[in-house]
């Protein structure tokens, strides 16, 4: 059962009883809150996602409430501490949203993670590590309009059994120009509602393809790794980067290296080896999306596992 | 390495910190990744450095035998510039906590 099974009031009913429990894969997380407009951002932007049981083990429960008497203010808690404490609630779907962001990745340091978007053609993945400002999420959510299947907006969860990335599609958080970018440029594409006034800006999520949350158990091998720089009016260039220097700007984007000690440095180093290190300049998202259409790996992939 | 770095190291052996098993990683011969599980840290080095620290690696060495043992390995001359080099890399390798020197 997804969550757009729930009608409107099983899903109020769930969010204001033992909360809305789903999977993101590979995690499950539960809202509670009484706040219908949450509750129906929510099932907005998980629509296609698989709905658990009120009382399944989870990852990260938020619970939202209202700041009585102050009827414009909330309070987002993460397993029972203060994570936000005053916030506007005009803004407290987006918040909500980037809360779970924050909340999901905190913790799986089972696997090593690196800030980028992933994406994948088949079941070779493209890894886009970047900053905010970066262009990433953009370069991401087009690529996915192209038929890119997305694995992650935020976060490459890289598994140390295997070294395949483990997806874990969620809704991407496009912000300011970028949303209008991607509203015409993909008509088709299913955007929500646009939330100005938050720290990063005007924020809308781009919903992801029911494609690829029901292939979210797929693991994809990592093939290239791509750090993209957006400039306005530059052409699209994609220069090869070396690998000493490809481990080290990785290494400044993964969230938990120093967590995993020398097993960070080996995971990161089998990454490195097993992809094409390329730094991607663009100014135009159609001339960058050309390029990866072109894109194709030089020597064959050969898995991991040695299978 | 930083210009600021001493021209000089102390006199006596040189050896890679012996709490930091240095891990290696190279895929050409320019540019060299090297992690110390000591301090957590990761460097980017270039082949000179690369080639004092697998000689400290192997063995504890003066500054004299490790500035030869190193130009032979790169097939240089030595001369008054290449020792100066050498002397003040050690210095920064030993701030960095990769060498030390021992008794």
């Amino acid at each position: 059962m997804k969550l757009s099974d729930l009608s409107e009031s099983e899903l109020l009913s769930r969010c204001r009883g033992a909360g809305l429990a789903w999977r993101v894969e590979p995690f499950a997380v539960r809202v509670k809150t009484r706040l219908p407009d949450v509750a129906r951002g929510l099932h907005f932007l998980y629509a296609d996602f698989r709905l658990l049981k009120q009382d399944a083990v989870v990852d990260a429960e938020l619970i939202v409430r209202r700041k009585l008497p102050m009827a414009g203010w909330v309070s987002i808690r993460v397993d029972g501490t203060v994570h936000y404490n005053w916030l506007r609630r005009k803004l407290v779907t987006p918040m909500v949203e980037w809360t779970m962001n924050v909340s999901m990745f905190q913790r799986p340091h089972q696997y090593f993670l690196v800030h980028a978007g992933v994406v994948a053609r088949g079941d070779r993945a493209a890894i886009l590590p970047g900053r905010a400002g970066s262009g990433k999420s953009t370069l991401a959510a087009a690529l996915v309009g192209r038929g890119w299947r997305l694995l992650s907006d935020e976060v490459a969860l890289i598994r140390p059994t295997d070294g395949l990335i483990q997806p874990v599609p969620r809704p991407i958080s496009l912000k300011e120009e970028s949303i209008d970018i991607i509203r015409r440029a993909f008509p088709d594409a299913v955007l929500g509602p646009e939330w100005p006034g938050t720290t990063k800006g005007t924020v809308a999520h781009m919903l992801p393809p029911s494609d690829s949350v029901t292939r979210a158990g797929e693991p994809a091998r990592p093939t290239w790794l791509i750090f993209p720089i957006f400039d306005k009016g530059a052409s699209a260039t994609l220069e090869p980067m070396t690998k000493a220097k490809a481990l080290m700007r990785t290494a400044d984007n993964a969230f938990n290296y120093s967590v995993l000690g020398r097993q960070g440095f080996e995971l990161l180093a089998d990454l490195i080896d097993r992809c094409e290190c390329h730094e991607f300049r663009y100014g135009n998202l159609e001339e960058a999306l050309r390029r990866f259409d072109r894109l194709e790996p030089s020597t064959p992939v050969v898995s991991p596992t040695g299978t | 390495m930083p210009q600021h770095a001493e021209k000089s190291a102390p006199r006596g052996r040189w050896a890679i910190t012996r709490r930091s098993p240095l891990l290696w990683r190279s895929w050409d011969d320019d540019e060299y990744v090297v992690y110390s599980a000591a301090s957590g840290d990761t460097h980017l080095i270039n082949a000179v450095t690369a080639a004092v620290l697998h000689h400290l690696e192997r063995s504890a060495l003066e500054l004299p035998d490790l500035i030869h043992t190193v130009a032979e390995a790169l097939d240089t001359k030595v001369d008054e510039q290449f020792e100066s080099y050498i002397a003040r890399l050690l210095v920064y390798l030993d701030q960095i906590g990769l060498v030390e020197s021992v008794p």
